[in-house]
């Protein structure tokens, strides 16, 4: 099972998806692909989240993703 | 042209005017304009007189009212019958028979003289008129703001708008009730998923110190969950202004996880878009921090 986290004004919003359900996965690859447009970064992370690694495309067997707002300086 | 009358800090109204001659041919008339001195320099102590007067006049009037008060009259129209040019050359005008003999040795001074005290009284007429108009402004705006107070204080204690005043003060506290409800729980929310990446111990050094440390590839990092970063030196700390976009109506929580998200997988970036400020030393030992 797939799981995406997106940060947000309520904590996060949790979608997962089966890789062999295909309307499943096309919804997870829809938002991703949205909140990447808007500038959201997306990290895929193992289970204790030591091995952040940048997405650039939605790939369906990636386990936990978590969306992220870009980041400024001040 | 009008005259600007402005209450003073003493609470009261201080005249300053001066001449704006628009026409001194004889028979014109010149306006009075409200600026800051006497243009007519052999005049300047009597107007001075005529303020110092107006002050104590007016101070007692207009106590309730000691800033801001200004008040417009309109233009005085005055007949100043000579310029010196025509008060010498003028058939009506009597200083050579009346005033002035011609054949006295201080006939320059005397026709001067005598020119000035014409003037002057000119002068003192417009002045007198503008001190009693204005004075009559004051009073009338006095009385104005006055009913003003006295209306809004009818509607402030009305019992009607007592009732409204309470009802959206309940009102403002119920929504901040709940605007602190919701994001408490998204903190909650945020605190899950934390977790979830860090383990419930480190979650638990997480809520008693309110910091993480991640470790990057070059420095190690403190993320506070005020928003506060540092990237830890060899011997020194150094404070970075840095921020996910949506911090303000995110969690805190989940800006110190966006944050550590981005060092561990892109550090240099990171540091990139990071602004820096002056180094601070570093501690000895730094302090306790949850391990990301």
């Amino acid at each position: 099972m797939g799981e995406l986290r997106v940060l947000g004004p309520e904590g996060d919003i949790k979608t997962i998806w089966n890789p062999d359900k295909n309307d499943e996965v096309s919804a997870a690859k829809d938002q991703f692909n949205t909140l990447k447009k808007k500038g959201y970064k997306a990290f895929r992370v193992d289970k204790h989240g030591d091995k952040a690694e940048a997405m650039g495309t939605f790939d369906k067997s990636a386990g936990k993703v978590i969306l992220v707002p870009a980041i400024a300086g001040g | 042209m009008a005259t600007s009358l402005t209450a003073s800090s003493l609470g009261s109204y201080a005249m300053q005017t001066s001449t704006t001659a628009t026409s001194y041919a004889g028979g014109g008339a010149y306006g009075m304009q409200g600026t800051a001195s006497w243009t007519n320099a052999g005049l300047g102590q009597y107007v001075q007189g005529v303020q110092f007067d107006l002050r104590t006049q007016a101070q007692q009037q207009s106590m309730m009212y000691q800033a801001q008060l200004r008040v417009t009259i309109p233009q005085q129209r005055i007949y100043m019958p000579h310029t010196w040019s025509s008060w010498m050359n003028s058939d009506d005008t009597s200083y050579t028979t009346e005033t002035v003999d011609s054949n006295s040795y201080d006939f320059p001074q005397r026709v001067w003289g005598a020119w000035m005290e014409h003037e002057r009284d000119q002068h003192q007429q417009a002045a007198y008129l503008l001190n009693e108009q204005g004075y009559e402004e004051v009073r009338r705006e006095n009385a104005r703001r006055e009913q003003q107070y006295q209306d809004a204080a009818r509607r402030y204690n009305d019992p009607e708008m007592i009732a409204a005043r309470e009802r959206l003060a309940q009102e403002r506290l119920e929504k901040e009730a709940y605007v602190k409800k919701q994001k408490e729980q998204a903190e909650e929310v945020a605190q899950v998923l934390l977790g979830e990446l860090i383990g419930g111990d480190q979650l638990e050094r997480y809520a008693k110190t309110g910091r993480i440390l991640v470790k990057g590839n070059k420095h190690d990092y403190l993320i506070y969950k005020t928003g506060k970063v540092q990237r830890v030196e060899k011997g020194k700390l150094v404070d970075l202004c840095v921020y996910t976009k949506e911090k303000i109506t995110m969690p805190e929580t989940d800006n110190v996880i966006g944050l550590a998200l981005h060092i561990k997988s892109d550090e240099k970036d990171f540091n990139k878009t990071a602004n820096a400020s002056r180094p601070i030393p570093r501690p000895v030992n730094l302090p306790e921090a949850a391990n990301f």
